[in-house]
């Protein structure tokens, strides 16, 4: 009951309680209320409302932010505990591509499978195991950080990279275009 | 407007269920007729592209105890939904008419 009710909360995100409400009966009714099809439907929903409103971008953006934090703060609590600088990158850019490979792995096949809720799932995790893993290391030991600043000339932070992962998610010409000239 | 391949698909089905269409019976009457399983994700964000198109209408329905006291929401294809459902099948005629298709040609 306490996994149903959260799950309705986490689609409560993406739509009206009401429709959330809706779409979790569905899945009860069906008996399909599993956690893959619950963060599944709730990925595309998120991509999709993305593609219509560049506001549900920023919330990606605000938690990709949070997640940055949380990562920044396990990174000084490695420090503290002796970790020496190079083994700081060392273990966030092992927890970023750890994250990020699999992930992109699980992407390619999930789109040769057609199979449109781990492709969601799957693209979620892409974009935030590259942006915030990656951006964590701001010793710039991971390559993700260090490809950024090859490629644009400057650190232009975790948004900025989330907004243009989730555009290019999107397929939206227009979106990026926007998102490209104004981060 | 030409609706999409997919939503090409729903629509006819919200028709054919009439007045129970819901994700639960949508899905199933998709499932029947086509053969294809769908996956929720791509039914929900379709009916909301619709709705939005306003090619479909919805209403919410009373709370049922197998769905663990939740409601349903039932589709309805609107007028303009139906004039693209309609559009949408003349052009797909005029594309295969007089070809021998599986053995049968289309009149």
């Amino acid at each position: 009951m306490l996994k149903i009710s959260a799950a309705e909360s986490f689609l409560s995100l993406f739509m009206t309680r009401d429709r959330a409400s809706a779409v979790i009966g569905d899945l009860v009714e069906q008996r399909r209320a599993s956690l893959l099809n619950i963060l599944g439907t709730g990925a595309s929903l998120f991509l999709r409302s993305a593609r219509a409103q560049p506001m549900r971008l920023s919330l990606a953006a605000g938690l990709g932010g949070i997640l940055w934090l949380v990562a920044g703060s396990i990174a000084d609590i490695l420090i503290r505990l002796g970790f020496r600088s190079h083994h700081y990158g060392d273990i966030y850019g092992v927890i970023s591509w750890s994250i990020a490979i699999p992930a992109l792995v699980g992407y390619v096949i999930a789109r040769f499978t057609k199979n449109q809720e781990i492709t969601g799932c799957m693209g979620f995790v892409i974009v935030l195991a590259f942006s915030t893993f990656g951006e964590a290391v701001t010793g710039g030991y991971a390559w993700t950080a260090q490809f950024l600043r090859s490629m644009v000339g400057f650190d232009f932070g975790v948004p900025a990279f989330i907004l243009l992962v989730s555009g290019a998610l999107t397929r939206n010409r227009a979106l990026r275009r926007h998102m490209t000239h104004n981060c | 407007m030409i609706p999409g391949e997919f939503e090409q698909v729903v629509m006819p089905a919200i028709l054919r269920v009439g007045k129970d269409a819901y994700g639960v019976t949508i899905r199933a009457e998709i499932a029947n007729r086509t053969g294809r399983q769908i996956s929720p994700g791509a039914l929900y964000t379709t009916l909301d592209r619709l709705e939005e198109k306003d090619w479909l209408s919805s209403r919410m329905g009373d709370p049922t105890p197998e769905r663990g006291g939740r409601a349903k929401r039932y589709y309805e294809v609107t007028a303009s939904g139906l004039k693209c459902v309609s559009e949408a099948q003349r052009a797909f005629r005029n594309l295969v008419e007089g070809l021998a298709i599986i053995g049968a040609s289309y009149a």
